[in-house]
């Protein structure tokens, strides 16, 4: 790899007096391409692409590098892009958007740490639907980030009067609490989620977690039951996860001590947070957003992406409905564009005049097809 | 009184013709011509041919039909069946060039090139674009004069027609052309008339055989209409971009145009398909999701309104 040079990217933009900033490289050791976004010069998220089937390192093909080298570059536009077209949906959306429209794409700034540009929007969905639970939530969450704990409290609280039977909207309440270190009143709002969804491993994790908290501010962190209590939460927490592993399933088994415990908390943190659905749920809100918004400039290759970065997060375990959801659109607009080379081919065909007829029936069906998928994505849109 | 397998064969004959018209009722046009070559692929052209009858009984205005019954029909060594239908039909659509055409090259098939010449040139003159019609037409004409022996075609017009008519089957059906057909040229120049027909007649053939192959096209529709289940996906979008290489290197003919494009069609109905299995995984995991809900009310009634569209698709 002496010889070979991969190039950093880095691309800036400016936007409404903030100075942002998109780096992507190559990770030798990791094998990996990494992009990362910056906010005045402050990191505020990265991302980790593994490149597939190759070590580079080891590659001595140069057609291979440079196919890489191809590969780095395009995910660095794809996030350039992203950004980009994430402030232009803002200003669309100040004209025209309803609330749905700002929460979602509040909830895409969300899944790029973009706080500020978050809370905005989601103040914006507000405005326009202030009875719409999911933003009072959302809204929580970002409150949480900043670390302004009172105002994401009232924000949860908000959201539970509006829809009691959420078990995510308890669920962030008790994290709420867990921060500020009221851990009687987060397990209280963990149960509670628990009511709703008895598989619910990230709450498991929190109880456990909140158990081992209150074990050593009560300064008893050999009290058994506390204990007990804690790996109990973390045993439900790894089975109901998706991810299994074997060094897991052992500490799992030998826990006793306050410390074994802690050890078991970070490790299935880490197991929970890599199997985080969070940054492709936000990219399903992205592109819902697009598809609505945005119709005839998006590209059938960014659809293509989405579509095979969708599949290939629900083949590798992500089985959510939303998920599953965000594939039913996306193939459905994707339609589109088959749509539009049929029609392309039967053109061709109707100008060669021995074919004309059976050009001109299946033109008509082909553009018939389009209009109608047209005028169902408009309705669609309009009621959704 | 009939014997016991004259009964049976009756019995046969009369069951097929029933499953025949009950498969015109359920299917579209371009899928009866489907289901026609794969009976002919699965050695039974005699259902085929059972079953064109039965589509132009339903669809007697759809000419190109007749085409494939008299090349079916040919292959099956049963030429009345077509004969008959290309007759009622002629009483009814005199002028129409297709007619015409067909049951001209149903009499060259069956050696009658005095009728077959007269027709094809009729359908000619009314259609001058059917490249095949030409060809046929040609070999009528180079039938007739090599019987007549003794004559030097050399200085006849007629000679002039025949190469006119094989320069303009190799312009408008270039598919046509293959060695034996350019073989055929050659000694047609030579003023070698039998061997030029043998060379012709055996390009003819193949042009035939090819025309009732029950190609990859074929089977992908066959299969999405008659075994959804064991629909290939894969197999079709690698056809697709097999058909978008040869156009991307100019080497598509008209069909293979019309195919890719019924091909994107069927893609597009698949991709339909593909967003109803996900919104059905959806709602198995989540009963109550109302997004998804929605969505699947959107798509039901997007279908009843597309899939007679899809069906009118004309191979």
């Amino acid at each position: 790899m002496d010889d070979v040079r991969l190039p950093k990217h880095k691309e800036k933009i400016g936007y409404r007096g903030n100075s942002y900033a998109v780096e992507t490289e190559y990770d030798s050791l990791l094998n990996r391409v990494s992009v990362r976004l910056f906010k005045n010069r402050r990191l505020v998220c990265s991302r980790s692409i593994r490149i597939k089937d190759v070590q580079l390192e080891k590659s001595t093909d140069r057609k291979e590098i440079e196919k890489i080298k191809e590969k780095i570059a395009y995910y660095h536009r794809e996030e350039y892009a992203l950004l980009i077209s994430l402030f232009e949906l803002s200003q669309k959306l100040k004209l025209n958007g309803d609330g749905p429209a700002h929460h979602s794409l509040g909830l895409v700034f969300l899944g790029r740490e973009l706080l500020e540009e978050a809370k905005e929007e989601f103040l914006l969905a507000l405005i326009k639907t202030p009875t719409y639970s999911p933003v009072y939530n959302h809204l929580g969450i970002v409150y949480l980030k900043l670390g302004m704990i009172e105002e994401s409290i009232k924000n949860f609280q908000t959201a539970l009067k509006i829809s009691p039977d959420f078990a995510d909207y308890h669920h962030n309440l008790g994290t709420a609490f867990l921060e500020k270190k009221s851990y009687l009143e987060a397990e209280k709002e963990f149960q509670e989620a628990l009511k709703f969804n008895p598989r619910y491993q990230e709450v498991y994790l929190n109880l456990g977690f909140s158990c081992l908290e209150r074990g050593g501010i009560e300064g008893d962190i050999s009290n058994e039951t506390i204990l007990k209590e804690a790996l109990d939460n973390f045993k439900k927490a790894y089975q109901f996860g998706y991810k299994k592993d074997l060094r897991m399933e052992e500490l799992l088994q030998k826990a006793f001590t306050w410390e074994d415990l802690s050890r078991i908390y970070m490790l299935l943190k880490s197991l929970l947070t890599e199997g985080s659905s969070w940054e492709i749920k936000s990219l399903c809100d992205y592109f819902r957003l697009r598809f609505k918004y945005d119709p005839k400039v998006v590209e059938k290759k960014e659809v293509e992406d989405y579509l095979l970065q969708l599949s290939q997060e629900i083949v590798e375990g992500k089985n959510y409905p939303d998920l599953r959801h965000g594939l039913a659109l996306a193939y459905i607009f994707y339609s589109r564009y088959i749509l539009k080379l049929a029609e392309k081919q039967f053109q061709n065909l109707m100008q060669l005049s021995r074919e004309k007829d059976r050009g001109v029936t299946n033109l008509t069906v082909s553009q018939e097809l389009g209009r109608k998928v047209e005028a169902w994505l408009e309705e669609f849109h309009m009621e959704t | 009184m009939q014997t016991e397998e004259q009964l049976k064969v009756e019995k046969k004959f009369n069951q097929e013709t029933k499953d025949s018209r009950l498969l015109v009722e359920k299917y579209p046009l371009s899928i009866i011509s489907s289901l026609a070559l794969y009976f002919n692929s699965k050695g039974t052209p005699e259902k085929a041919i059972n079953l064109l009858v039965s589509a132009l009984e339903k669809w007697p205005e759809e000419p190109e039909l007749y085409d494939q019954l008299v090349f079916l029909a040919n292959k099956a060594g049963k030429p009345k069946e077509a004969e008959e239908k290309l007759l009622e039909a002629q009483t009814f659509y005199p002028e129409n060039p297709l007619v015409c055409g067909s049951l001209g090259k149903h009499y060259f098939l069956e050696k009658n090139f005095t009728s077959a010449k007269n027709l094809l040139e009729k359908s000619v003159m009314l259609n001058p674009e059917d490249g095949a019609n030409h060809l046929f037409s040609a070999l009528s004409s180079l039938a007739i004069q090599r019987e007549d022996k003794g004559i030097n075609l050399s200085e006849l017009p007629e000679l002039q027609q025949i190469e006119k008519d094989l320069q303009r089957s190799k312009e408008l059906n270039p598919e046509i052309v293959t060695d034996d057909f350019l073989k055929g040229k050659e000694l047609l120049t030579q003023n070698n008339y039998s061997e030029a027909f043998k060379y012709l007649e055996k390009s003819l053939n193949s042009y035939l055989n090819k025309k009732i192959e029950f190609t990859m096209f074929y089977q992908l529709f066959f299969s999405f209409y008659m075994e959804p289940e064991k629909f290939d996906l894969e197999k079709l979008k690698k056809f697709i971009q097999e058909l978008e290489k040869k156009l991307s290197l100019s080497l598509s003919s008209e069909k293979e145009l019309n195919h890719l494009g019924c091909c994107y069609i069927l893609f597009f109905i698949n991709l339909i398909k593909s967003s109803e299995e996900q919104l059905e995984k959806a709602l198995i995991l989540d009963p109550e999701f109302e997004g998804a809900r929605k969505t699947m009310g959107f798509l039901e009634k997007m279908k009843t309104e597309m899939l007679p569209l899809i069906d009118s698709l004309r191979f």
